[in-house]
């Protein structure tokens, strides 16, 4: 038992990290706009009655509870098995909750789009707006911080090759690590292309609030796919090193710190009170 | 520096597009050397559709009010202040004026012209 008292800590971190604190920090920022900027004085903020974004909120807070409850139950349950059996951890239990955690996440950002389409649809004004200059990556990030993400690409292609005796076939590790790597990187490339010159999802949003948006948006990006490929070279270092018990403590690390570096830089970057609201106000035409 | 587009004002878009350009050019909110967004990002900032943004810069280029440098993307001409005030479209409504004015001078009739012309656009020899 003592041996697995660090994923103990690290899972009860997990729980309270992605099913307490950064839902109420949402439910918190959800609760202080629909106080802040009421539908009657903001409403092309509310495409639909507020009691809808109420009951949401509801939902919300009741599904991350329920699924806190889980997170609990699991670590009890895992400390009581741990006593009856043996030792190692299987790495996809903080995954697999992790997944259950992050179904809230999912199914609101889902909402989200279905609200901008709808705020799409309403907007009827004639006008449109645009700034007559380019957005390019490195007006976002550094082109050191893009190279470093490069870099660290190759280099866990590279490590994976190597601790894989140089072998290269669909059957191998490296293999394997290459295809859902890359697939991962091309994910992250097709949501920058898209942030860069993609439409506005939300028509009335502050130009200013865009720009931000887009930047915290690429620069979790890129941090995401730095950590990801330390992941996996730490990963297997640790299974050639034989601390494979100690994979599972890592997954949970890598996988807070996936909402840590996600919703969690969102949530400190774009704060409420630096949005512009008055977008939303039914007298505003143009944007700004 | 913004650009705002009316869809529901009876100016093409294409011709907003490059009025608003030229304009800005001439107040020097744009200088020479100056980068534009790409045609996709642009059309998808003002709703529109990638042609109507594709028409208007390639008719600006026509004009060496902006040049595109391929993947480096599309950029102000160094000449463009002068560049704007030169109206192709008053200069072929002048030449043209000009030419048929000789032509019914030398007594050939509008019809003639309007066949020849049309000779002459399809590249079709009589």
């Amino acid at each position: 038992m003592p041996d697995n008292i660090l994923f103990y800590i690290l899972f009860l971190s997990q729980i309270i990290l992605l099913s307490y604190y950064y839902p109420n920090q949402l439910l918190k920022q959800m609760k202080a706009v629909l106080s802040n900027y009421p539908p009657d004085q903001y409403p092309k903020l509310y495409p639909k009655p507020v009691e809808y974004y109420r009951r949401g909120q509801q939902i919300y807070q009741v599904i991350n509870l329920v699924i806190l409850v889980i997170g609990v139950a699991l670590l009890l349950a895992v400390v009581r098995w741990d006593d009856n059996v043996a030792n190692k951890i299987s790495e996809a239990l903080p995954f697999g909750y992790w997944v259950l955690q992050i179904l809230p996440i999912l199914i609101m950002e889902l909402l989200g789009f279905t609200n901008f389409k709808l705020m799409r649809k309403a907007d009827t004004k004639s006008t449109r707006f645009a700034e007559l200059n380019p957005r390019r990556l490195f007006d976002f990030i550094s082109p050191a911080m893009f190279g470093v993400a490069i870099a660290m690409y190759f280099a866990c292609l590279l490590f994976f090759y190597n601790i894989h005796q140089f072998q290269f076939h669909p059957s191998n590790d490296t293999f394997v690590i290459f295809v859902c790597l890359t697939l991962m990187n091309l994910l992250f490339a097709g949501i920058i292309i898209k942030n860069l010159r993609g439409k506005k999802l939300d028509p009335h949003q502050a130009h200013s609030d865009r720009m931000r948006q887009i930047e915290t948006s690429i620069k979790s990006l890129f941090v995401m796919s730095i950590v990801a490929s330390i992941f996996l070279i730490t990963v297997e270092g640790m299974q050639v090193l034989e601390l494979k018990r100690h994979i599972a403590s890592l997954m949970s690390v890598y996988l807070q710190l996936t909402i840590v570096i996600g919703l969690g830089s969102m949530l400190r970057k774009i704060r409420i009170e630096d949005i512009n609201f008055d977008v939303y106000k039914a007298s505003a035409k143009t944007l700004k | 520096m913004n650009i705002i587009i009316d869809i529901e004002n009876p100016t093409p878009l294409f011709t907003q597009l490059i009025d608003q350009i030229k304009a800005a050019i001439l107040a020097d909110n744009l200088k020479p050397g100056a980068a534009l967004p790409s045609i996709r990002q642009l059309a998808n900032d003002l709703d529109l559709n990638n042609k109507t943004v594709a028409k208007a810069y390639r008719l600006l280029e026509r004009d060496s009010v902006i040049q595109a440098k391929g993947y480096r993307g599309t950029f102000i001409h160094p000449n463009a202040k002068a560049n704007c005030t030169v109206d192709l479209n008053e200069w072929v409504t002048d030449k043209l004026t000009e030419i048929i004015t000789s032509f019914r001078a030398s007594g050939v009739t509008d019809s003639e012209i309007r066949i020849a012309f049309g000779n002459v656009m399809h590249n079709r020899s009589n």
